[in-house]
């Protein structure tokens, strides 16, 4: 159209013009051109904000209706959206052992529930966050498993925990009995440090550190009730038993990392009065590795863990002295998505005095199968022996161990 | 002797100002983060990522060694929406309150982006829940603008001195971006923003096919990413994981159905077994799948269907020439496309037989 429009605007030109103006013609046919170039772009440009207005519109569409649709809701009495985070683990087992020589099984075959732990977190304020942890067992009612406030932003690094807590002396020690990578803690924990570990009210300072030896350092200096009937003086305890150790911690590769702890406990074991009673009290040091490989693109499907830990306790009571080491160490091998295996060797002294050549070992393959993330199932062997002790029953358990709720383990 | 001592105390002098130009120190969660943090940072900023391009972002073991880091971190971006439910454990051991959720040096890279895949019933029988919608938000390119917009708005907290810097790095990304994404004519034409609403909106293919400019149709002014990705609009695959909501959704595709039986369960053999008979049914021959999952799952059931496997790193750095985000896109892109020519020249071939 415009070109039809030029042929005819120059033809009515070359007619009108005469020789010498030449020039004016070929200038007017330019500026001619100039000015449907021009019109040409406009047309374009209104054409384009027409379609820029029509893609507006269209983006529109399915976006937020009128106000006058609104419906205001005042949003009170809703304060239940901030109940804390509220989780059950459940841990459960069928037993097949056989009876010794009396007729008497111990512990007996069959069903059995070991313990339902009820877990609650959350944050208090700002600057705390709280967390509980209650176990109802079938036969020994509820315990006050942990009951803690942490404020982890003290200072750089250096966070403090007070109240009721499983005590870091060395790795598992640490842990709930439901989240173990095996169905009980080591012999040697329970035979030294007692039949649930370390747990007791009191202070916790951890403080991590980036020191020049390691890639993260992490100092735990702990100050507790020395509570414990089984190492220091019990309910009747006039001494706070004091903790600290030092965790090193090395990234080999992206894959690969090595912790190596050292732990180191005292307390007097004296009730009532017994300050500054310097012979009689207890000492206790624990050692403690982790190596793993994890490789960080297949870590849903392979992954390989060795942790072992040494145990001593030196109790120096009025009437003897009790000297005993013990220890454990395993490995675990994660065959698939579902599947991990492992073996864990136990040894550990007897918790009594002139106890030297006496020990118990126990040997702990097992197998375990991930539902999900929440539910496991783990068929587990036990067998071992001893000099001068008890040998530890020979056991198949099938464990189902699942969580309800928001519940996690996180561990490195 | 006095001389030297003096140069010493003078140089000291002299490199304050320089020592006092520090760089922010940042660290993010995914390395697409990371990417884009050093883009829009520039020579102010060093960044830190804990989370491999090949890794997955849900299974972290939150180090000691990665505490530090936060330990001295200015500025600590996230996704949120639990995709890293490590990271809390991680910010509580590294004791730096200026990294916490809603403090100055803190960043959460989903503020702002319309959260596709909102779970109906929050249940554990549907596996593992997002509760306020898909994580996976860095799929989307388009994301990646607004995810940019965070992370200067984060920057700018810190180093409010160096705000033009920052934002004219970050228009230069955003052009970028949309430049990548819809072709220099389309964006020249529309301008970026509007280009980039309409198609979050989902009408972007259906208003260039239907409107024309100039005697063409709008579709022809199409370029970069979406164009080459228009011979799979429209087609059905299958994905490992709700990894793609994202990139779906841009790209329109249909996903027929998964590997995993809801987010976050293992495949049981039954099924894979019911997946391999649906996708003969439905005749879905291309399974799309992070490169952190099982190739040998994928390759297995690729194989039982005669479908093509397309596994692709989730993030920056995930596999060889996916060295920055731009790659990364175009990386799965044509790997998705040469996916669906080898499906296509596999039929003629059978056709011709």
């Amino acid at each position: 159209m415009y070109r039809t429009i030029l042929i005819i605007l120059a033809l009515l030109l070359q007619l009108q013009a005469r020789p010498a103006g030449q020039d004016s013609l070929s200038r007017r046919l330019k500026q001619l051109e100039q000015e449907v170039a021009l019109l040409k772009a406009r047309q374009e440009e209104n054409e384009l904000q027409k379609l820029r207005q029509e893609a507006g519109q269209a983006a529109e569409q399915g976006d937020e209706g009128s106000s006058n649709s609104k419906v205001f809701k005042s949003g009170q009495r809703s304060l239940q959206a901030i109940n804390p985070e509220i989780s059950f683990t459940g841990d459960g087992y069928a037993l097949a052992a056989p009876q010794n020589r009396c007729g008497r099984q111990q512990p007996p075959s069959g069903f059995a529930f070991r313990v339902l732990g009820l877990h609650v977190q959350s944050s208090l304020d700002p600057f705390s966050l709280a967390k509980v942890a209650l176990e109802f067992r079938p036969d020994e009612g509820v315990e006050l498993g942990e009951v803690y406030v942490t404020w982890a932003d003290l200072a750089p690094g250096l966070s403090l925990t007070a109240g009721k807590f499983r005590q870091q002396f060395g790795i598992v020690n640490r842990w709930h009995v439901h989240s173990l990578d095996q169905y009980a803690f080591p012999l040697a924990l329970t035979t030294l440090l007692g039949e649930e570990g370390l747990n007791q009210s009191g202070l916790s300072l951890d403080w991590l550190v980036s020191a020049p030896w390691a890639d993260a350092t992490n100092v735990t200096l702990q100050i507790t009730n020395g509570s414990s009937p089984h190492l220091f003086a019990g309910e009747d305890f006039s001494f706070p038993a004091l903790l600290f150790r030092l965790g090193n911690y090395y990234d080999f590769n992206e894959n690969t990392y090595l912790e190596i702890g050292f732990t180191g406990m005292g307390g007097s074991n004296v009730a009532h009065g017994g300050i500054g009673r310097g012979d009689r009290m207890t000492r206790l040091a624990g050692m403690d590795l982790t190596l793993a490989w994890e490789p960080v693109n297949r870590a849903r499907y392979s992954g390989f863990v060795w942790r072992s830990e040494l145990f001593y306790v030196d109790r120096n009571d009025a009437a003897e002295r009790i000297r005993a080491l013990g220890g454990y160490s395993y490995v675990q091998y994660r065959l698939s998505e579902r599947w991990q295996t492992g073996l864990r060797f136990d040894i550990t002294q007897p918790f009594q005095a002139a106890n030297s050549g006496d020990y118990q070992y126990q040997w702990v393959p097992y197998l375990t199968w991930w539902q999900s993330h929440w539910a496991r199932f783990r068929l587990e062997y036990t067998t071992g022996g001893a000099k001068n002790m008890t040998a530890p029953t020979s056991r198949l358990r099938l464990q189902l161990t699942w969580a309800i709720g928001p519940h996690k383990h996180e561990r490195y | 002797m006095r001389k030297p001592l003096w140069t010493l105390f003078l140089s000291f002098l002299l490199l304050q100002p320089a020592m006092a130009a520090k760089k922010i120190y940042v660290v993010t969660t995914l390395s697409t983060y990371a990417d884009i943090t050093a883009r829009v940072g520039g020579e102010r900023v060093e960044v830190h990522a804990i989370v491999r391009g090949n890794q997955d972002a849900h299974f972290v073991r939150p180090k000691p060694s990665y505490a530090v880091m936060l330990q001295k971190a200015d500025l600590f971006v996230s996704t949120g929406l639990d995709l890293e439910l490590w990271a809390p454990t991680v910010v509580d051991r590294a004791g730096n309150p200026k990294i916490r959720s809603g403090q100055p040096g803190y960043v959460a890279a989903w503020d702002g982006i319309k959260l596709l895949d909102k779970p109906t019933v929050l249940s554990r029988s549907e596996g593992g829940l997002h509760i306020y919608g898909n994580p996976h938000i860095t799929t989307n390119p388009l994301n990646l603008k607004v995810i940019a917009d965070n992370i200067v708005t984060g920057l700018e907290k810190i180093d409010p001195a160096s705000s033009a810097y920052y934002r004219a790095n970050l228009k230069a990304f955003r052009d970028e971006i949309d430049r990548r994404v819809f072709g220099d004519e389309l964006v020249r034409l529309m301008g970026g923003t509007l280009l980039t609403r309409l198609a979050n909106q989902g009408g972007l293919i259906d208003f260039l096919q239907k409107k024309s400019f100039k005697g063409k149709k709008m579709i022809e002014y199409l370029g970069g990413w979406l164009k080459e990705g228009m011979p799979f609009r429209g087609k059905t695959i299958v994905a490992y994981h709700k990894n793609w909501v994202y990139f779906q959704h841009l790209f329109g595709l249909r996903v027929l159905d998964y590997v995993e039986p809801k987010p976050g369960i293992p495949p049981s053999p039954k099924h894979v077994e019911e997946l391999i008979r649906e996708m003969r049914a439905q005749k879905v021959r291309v399974l799309m799948a992070a490169n952190y999952f099982s190739a040998e799952k994928v390759h297995d059931i690729c194989a039982k269907v005669g479908a093509v496997p397309v596994m692709v790193p989730m993030g920056v750095g995930g596999a060889g020439g996916t060295g920055d985000v731009f790659s990364l896109v175009d990386y799965w892109v044509s790997h998705l496309k040469a996916a669906f020519e080898t499906v296509n020249t596999k039929k003629q071939e059978s056709e011709k037989r």
